[in-house]
This record gives structure tokens, sequence and C-alpha cells, in this order.
């Protein structure tokens, strides 16, 4: 093999124009080569080579990947037609690494797509985008349009016996979609609600197929791991997981943004090289590591490295791996409360923990930061994120919006503390800063709006 | 969902396991989930989404429980114990700090909107939420903030709308959409902004919308006719009763106060209505209450144009003058709507020659042969719980929505079954509800309909063919020619001329397990039906669980197929003779015209339903004297010159025979009051039986099939053999006769019941408290058990298992199968070749009619709930728009239906989804006007400024006039929004 070895396989394809590389571009640096070879092997080889690459699910859970997809159902008789649907709607708070590789490198999303139908032996593939991704949309159309003229999507696709197309679907836009089985009931046309498991959508998703839903980078990866292999793949990776991710930090740095690093990448290492460290005047107090969704980690937790298990063993979650500081000069009650307050309106009102908890605990943190709380109200909130503890709620929406929250009243309680004692907000007491005029208004003031009559 | 309660029916064999449950083991149920096993086992387990009959989706999260690996396990895990199958050696933990904790934050979260109008809420007292909201100890209000609220919505004159009340359970949107197939009612929004109801104001179109009032755990949906005459639960006097309208026979619940009914709650059956019912049985109940129900036995005085009140005693002396006198010339008239003791009483009475049935000949016939067939074939009438087992149905040209509308619901369960076996395959089980819906999607069980028009069915049909009834037969000799094929095993060649609806009907019914092939009596066709019975007695001949269900026209007709044929039954000869002895109205008409009557004795029978009423008229002026015996004052009773009251389904204890072939015995819920009597108390003298006993005696000594009812008659002994009697009423906290005191301060007695051990008061054993006094504890008179108020508390305490079948409880509260289940295989295809005859009938010009049925129009006595009349559409003429242009017709055209001596005037409407060639009119009409009829243009819209509903012929008569009025027509009184 002549190729030489990325070591940024996701990004390679970004020039750092603003275009995104049409078919020929493309093809002509390498793509659909991952797809070409893939064509030359079988189901199961493909199925073995994914497993062994130890490519983890990119959408926020870190599932491996190849397990996942070896619970399709395979063989001549397994139900048909298959589905692959890739999740594009990204949606976390702090999350905008999908979009970079929607807009930029769409090849790169349908190349592993065509991988993954040529592993499954899927028919149709979707792209669930999220809707205010204009941009994304626009070139995902134009890249799909012109794979159809290449005979790169259609019937018996470059001669092989694979027939597959994809279809894109741009989301009315709700968090929950993000959700992999909310997200194929909004394809059916029902209501977003995820759906109860067993059975998982691998078994029975899509009008009751078999479909497997990934994240927008996990089908990214799926080209370049057949087009080199596993082992190159697994040594990307610094530490125990395998491959590069796509890292962001956004916050008070100097140098916000994105970046293509080895898995296993330290936190200090993101925020202090990529990132250009703190702001001046700024020191770190906290951040989310992987998203909104999180839990915060403190300076002592700098030198961990970004890998799944490592950060999970610090009691938070990689997450989508964008970072979100939190720095001294911001009250961590007041961003909570606006984490807590998205959740709580993004809660699809399917189960008790999640529709009445989140608007519970969003109504004592707006108290708090009002300066009219109590101590009683801590206790509460605690409460309420053991009540919506993974496992108590249908879904893992609730439980992810509780994390910042059960994470700051850890780390961040004396600034809870403070709010009730001085009866005031200390941050915007101190800076003079008006609230947001939403934060202090009950959510419940808009009464009717959920229906009018006419 | 109740599939295991199906006994011996049941393909999967109930098999126990063992679980501990806070350190104790009990004996579970396989294939259940954990809640209902705790809810069996009679334990206190609070929950919300969960409904027994529509199974589990996790949503509420109230019913979390703890759940350990094993006995060395301490922490164990929150489990939600509606979604966690039981397993054997499973142990979890009810009462464990954090599955305690957990829900009480839950109910603390639910009840952070729910406003606190509990006084002035209808729900209160009968309320789910506030039974576990109690249960889970929620007693402090911690939540700061405000509440959400909503806008209500007029939803039509069944239900009331409160949505600030609604704490999400989904349940009503699962019950209305995935369990009736109904489209208008819908969750609208999100988080915590839910909105339960229809897109915009209107009247929910669902026939099973009333249940909604009880499928609410709260007060979100009430019962609009209960808040119009409202009464605290614990002030309700209930009794165990059986519907008084459609042929099924649905158990209810009666509740009274203050010698008014004020509603009707759903009694759970399990082999029939389970836990809902249609709008018709819900709402049905006001005739009880009526302005015209009749008080006093009245006398018509025709030379002073007057009417006279008697004394019951100058009513039975002159009742026993009208009847003693001329022996043989005194005729009766039998009644669908009444129990069997008052048909067998007048049968006594008059002799079998002189009894006449009140109903059509045609329906008569139809009657007779089904009662034949029942008894003489293999084939009898499946519960509607056994249908909803079978995996392949061919409906046969009966709109089953309208005509037996809780059947309609069991077809679409039996629909869900090929989705059901879908999600097994996958390990999933059937009360896994969102799961196995998401497996199944759109898959269906095969569904045929041969029908006249498209059908709320329609939908989840996997074939429907709308057919003329000429066509309908065709396609039914078909697929009973390639079965008699396969039975006799003939060479089966590919015929041609079979068409490939016969073919792919019979592929399904032969690849099925248990088809199921249903029919009834509403087109009228002997023929139709007769062809359904073959094509069922065949199937079953190939497939021993073939089942069949014919529907037939009302509460209690069934029987009266058996009545005249007691007879015929015991001689050898049968066959056409049978055919030939159907004494129907129209034969009395014929008889009242040719001999003279001296007296008619009409036992509630509008007979002016029925019969076309200038011919009536003309008929009974005839007849020397008319007694009517009637709840209400109707045409019928309004030519009288002897009306005696009659008690209604209320007031009265009775055995009814549904058309499933069961036998079942409703109790009175109130005393009679006034001079009102049941009909055979009325006749009891006359008859020289006079006690309930002596009366049923004879009619099972008369009436083999009908033997059954003598375990009935046991009741009335029951007194005698035991000291122990039910609580008609709740437990309540304030004295007996409290509710009497605004009336009088002086404390009466309750008035004593001699005829069932059910007592006017609360004192007594509570109707569903397992208790050692067996075996009354279990006879449903109220629902009431600690910490369960609602009466959701029904679902919980049920033992799955069948108790001693034979016992006198079960008899009670099942009822018995009066046919032969498991006579011998013997072909005895009932031969009505009337198909010659038929078609030597009707000549060119005659064009073929059908009845378009509706349950809010169809059904005598509902007719008198204001709310539902309100819904019964108008009686109009239904016709293919290509049919009206090739007739020149267009829609609001009046014309005229008439046959030699019947004429009714309807305004026409287009129907392109019903077969052409064919007129469609109301059930009412068409069963006065028959299959063939000519017809006459009568008016345009254009032509008359007014367009009447139904215009009198050019040539109109006085009389006629007359005979064009909607008989009994409520005026309806629309709610205004």
């Amino acid at each position: 093999m002549s190729q030489t070895f990325p070591h940024n396989p996701l990004t390679r394809f970004i020039t750092s124009d603003e275009a995104s590389w049409c078919l020929q571009q493309y093809q002509n640096h390498g793509g659909y080569q991952g797809f070409r070879k893939s064509l030359e092997m079988s189901q199961g080889q493909l199925l073995d080579t994914l497993k062994e690459s130890n490519l983890r699910g990119r959408g926020g859970a870190g599932f491996p990947t190849g397990l996942k997809w070896s619970f399709v159902p395979r063989g001549d008789d397994a139900p048909s037609p298959r589905y692959l649907i890739v999740n594009a709607d990204e949606m976390e708070p702090g999350a905008f690494k999908d979009r970079m590789l929607l807009e930029k490198t769409p090849h790169q999303i349908i190349e592993g797509l065509l991988v993954g139908a040529q592993t499954l032996g899927a028919s149709i593939g979707y792209i669930f985008l999220r809707g205010d991704y204009y941009l994304a949309e626009e070139r995902l159309t134009q890249a799909l349009n012109e794979c159809r003229d290449a005979k790169l999507l259609g019937q018996n696709i470059l001669g092989s016996e694979l027939s597959f197309d994809i279809h894109l679907h741009t989301s009315a836009g709700r968090y929950i979609c993000g959700e992999e089985t909310a997200l194929i009931n909004s394809m059916e046309g029902k209501r977003a609600t995820p759906r109860a498991k067993p059975p998982f959508p691998q078994v029975a998703g899509l009008w009751g197929k078999p479909t497997i839903v990934n994240n927008v980078e996990t089908f990214c990866n799926l080209p370049h791991i057949i087009n080199f292999g596993p082992q190159w793949f697994k040594e990307l990776g610094r530490e125990d997981d395998a491959g590069t991710k796509i890292f962001g930090v956004s916050g008070r740095v100097n140098n916000p943004g994105l970046w293509e690093l080895p898995m296993g990448t330290p936190i200090r290492e993101i925020i202090e090289q990529h990132a250009g460290g703190m702001c001046d005047g700024y020191s770190l107090k906290g951040f989310l590591p992987g998203g909104g969704s999180t839990d915060f980690l403190v300076e002592k937790h700098l030198d961990v490295p970004m890998d799944y298990d490592a950060i999970g063993k610090q009691g938070s979650r990689m997450g989508t791996g964008t970072i979100i500081i939190l720095d001294d000069k911001y009250c961590p009650v007041s961003m909570v409360l606006n984490l807590i307050k998205f959740f709580a309106q993004e809660s699809c009102g399917w189960c008790t923990p999640c529709r009445d908890g989140l608007p519970w605990a969003q109504v004592l943190l707006e108290k708090i930061e009002r300066g009219e709380g109590e101590l009683e109200d801590i206790t509460q909130l605690e409460e309420l994120c053991r009540f919506a503890a993974p496992g108590n709620t249908f879904c893992a929406l609730a439980p992810g919006a509780v994390e910042p929250l059960q994470s700051a009243l850890n780390y961040f309680r004396e600034d809870f503390e403070s709010h009730i004692t001085q009866a005031c907000c200390p941050f915007h007491a101190k800076q003079s800063l008006k609230l947001d005029a939403d934060h202090s208004r009950s959510m419940n003031t808009d009464g009717g709006e959920s229906h009018e009559q006419v | 969902m109740s599939k295991s309660n199906t006994g011996s029916n049941n393909v999967e064999s109930v098999a126990t396991l063992s679980l501990t449950i806070d350190n104790q083991i009990y004996d579970v149920d396989k294939g259940q989930n954990l809640l209902q096993a705790c809810l069996s086992l009679g334990l206190n387990l609070p929950y919300f989404c969960w409904h027994p009959s529509m199974g589990s989706v996790g949503s509420c999260r109230q019913c979390a429980v703890m759940q350990y690996q094993n006995s060395e396990d301490i922490r164990g895990r929150l489990v939600m114990s509606c979604m966690t199958p039981v397993s054997e050696g499973m142990i979890v933990s009810l009462q464990d700090d954090k599955s305690q904790q957990f829900r009480e934050t839950n109910i603390a979260a639910i009840m952070t909107n729910h406003p606190h109008d509990c006084p002035v809420c209808e729900e209160g007292g009968n309320c789910h939420l506030q039974d576990m909201t109690l249960m889970s100890k929620h007693i402090n209000r911690r939540y700061p903030g405000k509440k959400r609220t909503h806008l209500n919505q007029f939803l039509g004159p069944l239900l009331n709308h409160e949505m600030n009340r609604c704490i999400s359970c989904y349940r009503c949107v699962r019950f209305y959409r995935d369990y009736c197939g109904g489209s208008d009612l819908n969750v609208f929004g999100s988080k915590s902004h839910l909105y339960f109801g229809r897109a915009e104001s209107g009247v929910l179109e669902s026939p099973f919308s009333g249940n909604l009032a009880e499928v609410c755990p709260t007060g979100v949906f009430t019962d609009k006719p209960f808040s119009h005459h409202y009464s605290r639960k614990w002030d309700l006097q209930t009794a165990p009763v059986v519907c008084p309208h459609c042929s099924l026979g649905c158990n209810l619940t009666l509740g009274e106060r203050s010698g008014s009914i004020r509603r009707v709650t759903n009694r759970q059956h399990n082999d029939i209505n389970g836990h809902f019912l249609c709008n018709t049985g819900l709402f049905g109940y006001e005739h009880v209450n009526h302005s015209e129900r009749l008080e006093w036995p009245l006398k018509r005085n025709n030379e002073r144009k007057t009417t006279d009140i008697l004394t019951s005693e100058q009513a039975q002396a002159l009742l026993s003058e009208y009847c003693n006198k001329p022996t043989g010339n005194c005729i009766a008239v039998g009644s669908v709507r009444t129990h069997i003791e008052n048909n067998g009483a007048l049968l006594k009475l008059v002799g079998e020659a002189q009894f006449y049935l009140g109903i059509n000949d045609s329906h008569a016939q139809l009657l007779n042969l089904l009662c034949k067939t029942y008894n003489d074939t293999s084939l009898s009438p499946m519960s509607l719980t056994e249908i909803e087992t079978c995996d392949a149905t061919l409906i046969i040209n009966e709109d089953i929505t309208h005509t037996a509308p809780r059947l309609a619901l069991s077809v679409r369960q039996m629909s869900r079954n090929a989705g059901l076996k879908q999600a097994a395959k996958l390990g999933v089980q059937h009360w896994q509800d969102g799961a196995v819906r998401n497996i199944a999607q759109t898959t269906l069980s095969p569904l045929h309909i041969v029908e006249s028009q498209a059908s709320e069915l329609t939908s989840i049909a996997t074939q429907s063919m709308v057919l003329h009834p000429t066509e309908q037969i065709v396609l039914l000799e078909e697929i009973a020619s390639l079965l008699d094929e396969k039975l006799l095993g003939t060479h089966q060649s590919p015929d041609e001329s079979v068409s490939n609806e016969a073919k792919s009907i019979v592929d399904d019914l032969l690849s099925a397990q248990r088809p199921l092939l249903l029919t009834g009596v509403q087109s009228r066709d002997i023929e139709l039906l007769s062809l359904s019975i073959q094509i069922a007695n065949t199937l079953k001949q190939l497939n021993p669980n073939t089942g069949f269900y014919a529907a037939t026209q009302a509460a209690n007709d069934l029987h009266l197929g058996l009545l005249l044929n007691g007879e015929s039954n015991k001689g050898p000869n049968d066959g056409a003779s049978d055919g030939s002895r159907v004494q129907g109205l129209d034969s009395l008409v014929e008889r009242l015209n040719t001999e003279s009557v001296e007296t008619l004795i009409i036992l509630e029978t509008d007979l002016y339903r029925y019969l076309d009423n200038t011919q009536l008229d003309n008929a009974l002026n005839k007849v020397k004297q008319i007694i009517v015996i009637d709840q209400l004052l109707t045409k019928t009773a309004s030519m009288a010159d002897l009306i005696l009251p009659a008690t209604s389904f209320s007031e009265s204890y009775g055995c009814s025979l549904s058309s499933e072939g069961r036998l079942q015995f409703s109790f009175a819920t109130m005393s009679p009051i006034k001079d009102r009597l049941a009909p055979w108390q009325w006749l009891s003298t006359l008859i020289a039986l006079p006690s309930y006993g002596e009366l049923v005696r004879w009619i099972s000594a008369k009436l083999t099939l009908l033997k059954k009812m003598e375990s009935f008659a046991e009741l009335t002994r029951f007194n005698e053999l035991s000291p122990f009697r039910i609580a008609r009423q709740t437990v309540r906290d304030s004295s007996r006769t409290a509710i009497h005191a605004v009336d009088d301060v002086k404390e009466s007695q309750p008035i004593i019941d001699l005829m069932a051990p059910i007592n006017n008061s609360m004192e007594g054993v509570a109707g569903f408290r397992q208790t050692l006094v067996q075996p009354i504890s279990v006879l449903p008179a109220n629902r009431w058990s600690p910490k369960w108020n609602s009466d959701q508390g029904e679902s919980r305490g049920q033992a799955s298992h069948d108790q001693a079948t034979d016992s006198l409880w079960s008899i009670w509260n099942k009822g018995i199968k009066i046919f032969p289940t498991s006579s011998s295989m013997k072909i005895t295809v009932p031969c009505y070749p009337s198909a010659q005859s038929l078609a030597s009938e009707h000549d060119n010009d005659k064009i073929r009619l059908g009845a378009s049925a509706n349950l809010y129009a169809d059904f005598e006595l509902a007719q008198y709930s204001t709310a539902l009349a309100s819904l019964a559409p108008e009686m109009r003429a239904s016709i293919h728009p290509e049919t009206a242009k090739k007739w020149q017709l267009a829609e609001g055209d009046t014309i005229s239906l008439y046959t030699a001596n019947t004429q009714v005037g309807l305004t026409c409407i287009l129907n392109s989804s019903q077969a052409k060639e064919l007129i469609l009119i109301p059930s009412e009409y068409f069963s006065r006007l028959g299959t063939w009829v000519k017809w006459t243009r009568l008016s345009t819209p254009e032509l008359t400024s007014e367009p009447q509903q139904e215009l009198a012929p050019q040539s109109s008569t006085e009389p006629m006039q007359e005979q064009l009025q909607t008989p009994l027509q409520r005026p309806s009184h629309e709610e205004k929004t």
C-alpha cells in the first residue's frame, strides 16, 4: 500500500477556505477509497474490522460501534429493508463539531454510510439533519446529487450487488430527537418521544425494521478504518481509546474552536495549547468536558486524558468532547439555571422526573438566583438530582440534564450558599450586570402558550 | 390485558412462579408484569399510566420498586414494576426507603401543576389520583412555583374537559387512539405543557369516547350527563345490571340516588366488556328518569275522552276482566327489551298460538335460524374475549360498530394479533404496549369485511369489499364452495370463475389458527345468514377452533327465537315447517286484519317503530281492548285502553339472553316506586304463578334451553341461605339515613330487598373485598376497598385464576352460556333456498334497500337520553353518486320509498363509499320497509322552499301525514359552549 497513514483522518479533507470539496476533488484526494475497499470485503470481515478497531460512538455515550452493529440480524432470512440513520441533529449545548463535518466534508459522511450499508446490507440511509444547519443541508443535497449522478448511490453501486440510497431529512428542531428512538419516532411522523427498550433499534427500529443510528463523526470514521486498517486506528489513540476525536472549547479562552486530536489527549493540552489558555483577567473555575449534559470538572482534573473511561472515572462523561469553560467571573448558579432551563424546555413530556422534575429544579434555581432562596432549596435540588438519576427516567435526557446541576452543587456549593446568605446574586451584584429578563420570569407565566384555541 | 383470564381457551397455559416481595414468598402467574402481579396479590402499589387492558408504557414512573439481584444484594436497583416481567425467584421490595422516597418525589412532581380543586371536582372521592397521592404519602407541598394553566374545550354532550387537572399519564390518547382507533383526540405540545384534547373544540367522534371518564385517573374528562345530576360516589346505591340496549349483554353498575339513576359505570366482565363500554351503554339510562315514564295504571275512557288513574287493585281487576272473558281471543305481543321472565309470563297467559314476537317477521325468522343453528350444530357464538384471540376474521355485512359496538372494539384488538405475534418472536410480551406497537407498526391480522358501505372498521381491514347484497351472496357462495371442496377433498381445479377476493378470504381463513366469522341480522337477509352459517359450519369442521358470532338487534331478542320453538324442538319435524311458524309483528297485523280480536296485550313494544303507521292504526282500531304494559308512554301506549306501568331495568330483577347465548341475571338498583311493577308481577295472579321461583320453573320446564334460569331463581331464596348481605353503598362516615335528612329528619329503615342479597345501605360486605365470607363477597354491588376509593381499584385484588366455575357467585358474575358447545359435528345446514323466491319477488323496477345502522339512533330506550339523541345523525337515504346520476337524483332531493303497504319519504345524500344500485336508509325505516321497494321523486330542494327531512307524498291523506312522523324524536338539547 502506497498510501501514507494520516494522523488526522477526519479533517484531512478540510481546507482553510470556506468551501467543501466536490466529488471530483474528494476522490482525487483519496475519497471513496475506503468504500471501494469495503466492496471487496464480506459483511463478516467488515464487522470484524469494525469490532477490532475499538471505535466507540461519537455521539456522547461512547458505546462500542462494532458491538452495537453486531446486534443487527444478518443472513438471508433477516428482516429487510435495514436502515442506516446518521444522527446529525446536533443540539447539545456547547457542541458544534458535527456542524463542521457536515458543512466541510459531506462526502465523507456519504462514504461512511456506504461503508455501513455494505457492512449491514442496508438498503436505505437517512441523514437526520438539524433544521438550522442550512449550509449543511445545501452541501449535503449537492453531494448526494453528485453521488447519484456518479452511480455511487442507487442500484448496483459501482457494479457491485450493493443497492443503497440516502434521503436527507431536516428536523423540525427538538433536542430530544438526538435520542435515537425519539429520532426514529420523529422520522415516522410521530411525536418525538423515546421508545421503550428493548427492543433496540438494531432489531426493531424505523418502521419496525432493523436500524442503526449513529453520530455523524462515527460514520465519518468508518471509511478510514476500512481504508487504513483497525490497527492504524487503534494506534491513533494516546491512551485506551482508539482513533481521533474532534475536540472543541468554548468559553473565555483565547482561541475557542475545534481540533482533531488523538483520543486520550489531556484536557490541559486542549485548553492551554490548542485553545490558547484563559483570557487575561479570567481564571478557570470549572468546565463541562463534553457539552451541556455532563458533570462539571475542576482544575484538579486538567491532567485527565480525554478518554471515555478516564473521564468517567472522574465522575463526568466525555460526551461530545466539546468543553465548556466556566470562569471565575461568571455565576455558576446562572450557568446551571441556563442549562436546566434549556433541558426543561426540551423535555418531550413523556416521563415524570423529566417533565415535572426539571421545571421544578428550574423554579428553585430561579428563586436562588433572584436572591430569594433558602438553604432548604439546596436540599430539594439535591433530591431532584437523585430523582432524575439514570434508571429512574425513560431516557437519558433528564439524567444528563441534572449532571451539571449535581456537580455544581458539589464543587460550587459555597456559591449557591452565598446567593442565599447574601439574598442576591454576588456575581451580578458585583458586576452590576442585569440579569437576563427571561431568567427572572417563571416558566409558568407563559401558561397557555402550548395550546391556543382558535 | 386480561389475556390470562380466558381460561381453557387460552393458548398459553397458565403457569405460576414464585417470587419474593418484601421478604414474603408469593406464587404469581407467569407472563405478566410485576405491577400486575403485585396488584393481583392485593398489594398497594401506586400507578397511573398502566391499565389492565392497555398494558404498560413506563411513562408515569409511579410504580417504581426496588429489585435485588440475590439475597446478598442490599443496594438494589430501582425498576418500574410495570415494565418488569415477573421471573422465578426474583426479589423485590415495595417498602424499602429508597423506592418509597422515589414514589413520594414522583407524585410530588406530578402534583406540581394539579389544582387543589378536589371539593368542586366531580372525581373527588372517586379519584385514582387522590388514592395514589395518599398511598405514596405525598402530604406537604414543597414546590414553590406557579401552576400552568390551560384552556378547556367543548367535547360534545358526553364529556367535560378540565385540562388543568391533567397529570399527563397519556392514558386518554392511548385508549382513544391506540385501543379504539379514534383519531380526533391527541396530545399536543411538549415538556410540562402537554395538552390532551382535540385540534379544536368539537364533539368527540369515537363511539367509545365516554370511557375516557373512567380511563382518566383524575378529573380531566368527566361524565357530563352525570354532572347534570351529580352525586358523590358514596351517596349512590349501586347494583350489578346488564345493559338494556344492544345484544352483547355488557355488564354495568348503575348508580341511583333519591329514586333517579345518576350514572352508569363499567362492571368488568372478563368474557364480555372487560374494562370498556360503548357510549350507548354508558349514557343510555335516561329513560329511567324520563318524564314520560308511566307511574300509575291508566284507563282510557273513550266516551269522555279522558284518562283515569287506577289503583293497582282496580287495574288488576280490569286486566283479568279483559283477559279472562274471551279465552281464545286474547293475543299478546312479547318484547325484546324486557326480561325473559316477562315474556314467559305472557306466553303462559295466552299460549303459543296467540303469542307474537315484538319484532318484524324477517327478524324473527333470522333469530329462529340462529337458535336452531346454535342448538343443532357445533357452532356456538364465541365470547368477546375469545374473539380478541382470533387471528383471521371475515365480517359479513354487519356494521358492528353500530349494531354491537363493544364487539367492534374486540375486533380491533383481534386485528393486533399479527403484530403481537411479531413482538413475541422478539421476546416482547403482549403487555409491553409501546414496544409491541413499535414492532408491529401497521401489521394487521387478516380482516375481510363484506359490506354495503365503508364502516369504521374499514380502516383496519386488510380487505374491504363494498358490494351490493346480491353480489355479496355470489361472493359468499364462492367462498362456501371453495370451503366445501376443501372439506370433501375434491380436486381443486383452478377455477377461473372464482374471484380473487373469495380465494384470498378462504386462504386467510384456512391458514389461521383461530378463524372467526362475524355476521348479524342487520341486513334481514335469511339467505345471507344461512350462507354465513354454512361457511362457518364448514370451517368449523376443517378447524375446530373456528369462531362464530352473529350480532342480533336488541338486548334480549335472541330468546324470542326459542320461545315459540318449544314444541317443534321436541318433535322430530323441523326445517321448513319451522320457517312458517314465525309469528312476528307483520303476521300480527295480518291476523288483526283477518280475525276479530278481543284483547291485545302489548308488552314493552312500540309497534309504531316496526310497522307502517297507517296500517297499524287501522289494525289496532279493530281490536276491542288494548292493554299495554310498558315503562314509557310510547305511541303504542297512547293507543291503549289500559296501561300498566312497568319497571325499568333499574328496578327489576330478571334474566336476559345475549347474542352470545349467555344467560345473565340483572339486579334491581332501586325499589320500584309509584305503582310500577315488573310485567310478570302484573300477570302473576292471572297465570297462577305467584312467585318468581314458580314462574322460572314453568319457563324452564317449557323451554329446556332456558332451564339454567333456575340457578338464578336460587337468588330469591338467598336470604334464607346466608346471613351475609352485600352493601349497595360504599362505606362512608355519615350515618345510614343522613342522605334523606333533607326530606325527613326521622331515620327510616332502609327498604329490605327480598329478591337479592343486596342491602339498600352501606351495611354488609363490600363488593370487592376478598373476605372469608364466601361466596357472596365477590358480587360487585359496589366497588371499594381500603385505600382504593376510585373505581380503578377494581383491577386490584383480582386473582386471575378462575374460581370454581359453577359456584353460585360465578354464575351471577359471569352468566351461563346455554347453547351446547360440544355437540356432535352433524351437518344440518339450515336450508333456506329463498334465492329463487327472492329473485321472483323483485321485479325490475324495485330497488334494493340496505340498513344504515347508528348506535345513537337505533336503540329505542337510548333515544330517551338527550345527550345520545343529540348525537344521532339525520334520517337520510344514502345513494352512490353514480347511481344517483343514473337515476337523475341530486343531493338534497327528497324521495319516497314505498311497498304495497308502507311508505317513507327521505332526503337523499350521496355517499361514494357505498355499493351502487342500493339505497341505504336508517335501520328503523329499513325494518318497516323490507329489502325491496319502489321509489319516486318527491321534490328537489330548488322546488321546495323548506326542505323537510321527511315529506308526505303528493297524494297524501290525513293518516298518511301521521304515518310520516318520526317516531319519538326527542328534542336535542345541544350544549351551549
